[in-house]
């Protein structure tokens, strides 16, 4: 274990100078050189000499006094955020030649900010997935154990983040996207409240249900990143209409100053290793005089069915679009139009995209809506209010995942074993709260990850919670690899 | 699910892609089982009355009144190398294995 700057650290150091943006990102360039063939985190790298360029005319900025709040800090975009100027695969075969004709908004946010977009970052294909194995471009390794996934789908946001080859990224959380990588890799994931940040650009798979968020190796720079993003946009009807959140300067949480509850039905199902480390960590908050209450949600019981039901819908809905046409396929000949279309859907799209679509058709289907897709948004209602009368109390805590990271292969076999490894995460977006997932501390070697849940648009309660436990596991900064 | 393969293959024209003989049986057996998994759903709601919840927080969407144009201009973040000069961007490629 090592520990890097965190990009808090890196604007502050270039601002004062004692590092030049040019020398760090060579560092970056380099780390990304000697790691990357083994855990495969990017599907896209910008060029060395980009990069550079885009250095040093940070270093001139800082120079005149005119730096931004992200001026020259490394960022990487996961592959389904779209960008004009690198193509925007989703990790599928699907959309391996498109480039958008636009930015989406969180990234002009970026680059307004200063940042410099590193590379997209590897996936599961159309964010469909928990262990970012199921990419066309092949499944990335967790810098930490490169024989064990980095957790899906946004695991090459985490793994770059894990292993030195970014500074911030970007991921996207439909059911625990973001904060199953982060707990995986002992980074730091904010799923933000449901509107607070623009989807526009995001290449959807659940509407209802996604957002995107920051991820970063401190909770500090989580929250840096997603006062940078958040705020409404017009271009999203789904955006809240509230202003950028103020959350980068924010103080720890004290004690009395908010109490914590676990629910018993979102710890019970963990397996041992990870059980203690999370018990340990709530002793450590108790100890320092949180209160820490024991509680139940038992509407969360049904949360991970009604969640799958919705967002295999959605998702079925979502990539209708991909029909061949709209974005054409080579390898497919003209003919007959719906052979065209189930031909071109059949090559461009992997197993488990097809098998979910499927799914997602047979819910909306006649004759079996109301007992799939109506039920489920009738358990949607019933997890949000249950969530949103305990946030109302206290901050919900829970592991971020229930088993340690599984080796490559081990879970993917089985359907029903791989979409219960969500089963504390989709919690947050069934209920559209904010969450906030990060590193409790290590088992085996192997880094294991809490969940904080709040009530809507609480990510300031959380990132204070985030910044008095990163006091307490002095595990801000980590990364794999020997120092 | 009910019936087995043919409400999968109900599904799969619905879902308008092509699948093989040997991929419909595996997706068959796999489907089945994740849709009697999902059909649980229905169990937890059953004789109480709630609504559905197809947004989460209820709310009228921002009404797209304010439409400016926002677009970073790309020569003011990507070096001249990328671009063509022509508003056209050169991009890096990696093809799928």
């Amino acid at each position: 274990m090592r520990k890097l700057k965190t990009a808090y650290e890196l604007v502050e150091a270039y601002r004062n100078g004692s590092l030049d943006p040019v020398e760090h990102a060579w560092r970056v360039i380099e780390e990304i050189g000697r790691w990357e063939g083994r855990v495969n985190a990017y599907i896209t790298l910008e060029a060395p000499e980009a990069i550079i360029i885009q250095a040093e005319e940070a270093r001139e900025r800082y120079r005149r006094g005119e730096h931004r709040p992200l001026e020259g800090v490394l960022v990487a975009v996961k592959d389904n955020i779209s960008t004009s100027f690198m193509p925007t695969t989703a990790a599928s075969r699907m959309l391996e030649k498109y480039i958008p004709p636009f930015n989406a908004t969180v990234v002009e946010r970026l680059v307004r900010a200063g940042a410099i977009v590193v590379g997209k970052t590897n996936m599961d294909e159309f964010a469909m997935g928990s262990t970012s194995e199921f990419s066309a471009f092949g499944p990335v390794r967790n810098p930490w154990d490169l024989e064990r996934v980095p957790g899906g789908s946004s695991g090459g946001s985490a793994a770059c983040l894990a292993y030195g080859g970014c500074d911030l990224s970007l991921g996207s959380d439909t059911g625990g996207s973001i904060r199953l990588p982060a707990a995986y890799t002992a980074t730091v994931g904010i799923k933000p409240t449901y509107g607070l940040v623009s989807r526009y650009g995001l290449i959807p798979y659940g509407n209802s249900l996604e957002q995107i968020g920051p991820m970063a190796r401190s909770v500090k720079d989580a929250a840096l990143l997603l006062e940078v993003i958040g705020g409404w946009d017009p271009r999203d009807s789904t955006s809240l209409r509230i202003d950028p959140p103020k959350l980068s300067n924010l103080e720890p949480l004290e004690p009395g100053e908010a109490s914590l509850c676990v629910p018993r039905e979102m710890v019970e199902g963990s397996e041992e290793p990870v059980a203690k480390v999370f018990w340990s960590l709530m002793g450590k908050l108790e100890s320092e005089g949180f209160e820490v209450l024991e509680a139940s949600l038992p509407e969360v019981s049904k949360a991970l069915p009604a969640y799958y039901i919705i967002a295999l819908a959605e998702a079925a809905s979502n990539l209708a679009r991909y029909d061949g046409g709209l974005y054409p396929r080579e390898d497919v000949e003209a003919g007959d139009y719906w052979r065209h279309v189930a031909e071109a859907r059949a090559r461009g799209f992997g197993w488990e995209v097809k098998k979910r679509i499927v799914l997602g058709s047979y819910a909306l289907s006649e004759g079996y809506r109301d007992e799939y897709y109506i039920a489920a948004t009738k358990v949607r209602r019933l997890v949000r209010d249950a969530v949103l009368r305990l946030a109302r109390k206290c901050i919900i805590a829970s592991p971020a995942a229930p088993i340690l990271p599984p080796r490559l292969g081990e879970r993917i076999t089985d359907p029903l074993l791989l979409y219960a490894m969500d089963v504390y995460t989709v919690v947050a977006n069934l209920a559209g709260v904010p969450a906030l997932a990060m590193p409790a501390g290590f088992s085996q070697g192997l880094p294991v990850g809490v969940q904080f849940m709040a009530y809507r648009l609480g990510e300031d309660l959380l990132v204070r919670l985030g910044l008095t436990v990163e006091e307490m596991t002095g595990l801000r900064g980590v990364a794999a690899g020997e120092g | 699910m009910e019936d087995g393969c043919r409400a999968v293959r109900r599904a799969v024209e619905l879902a308008r892609i092509a699948f093989t003989s040997e991929e419909l049986e595996r997706l068959c057996k796999e489907a089945s089982r994740i849709a009697e998994y999902l059909a649980s759903v229905g169990e937890a709601v059953k004789g109480l009355d709630v609504e559905p919840l197809y947004h989460v927080w209820e709310e009228e969407g921002g009404l797209r009144d304010r439409i400016e144009d926002r677009r970073v201009p790309l020569e003011s973040f990507l070096p001249p190398e990328r671009l063509d000069g022509e508003g056209r961007v050169k991009v890096p490629w990696r093809e799928v294995k």
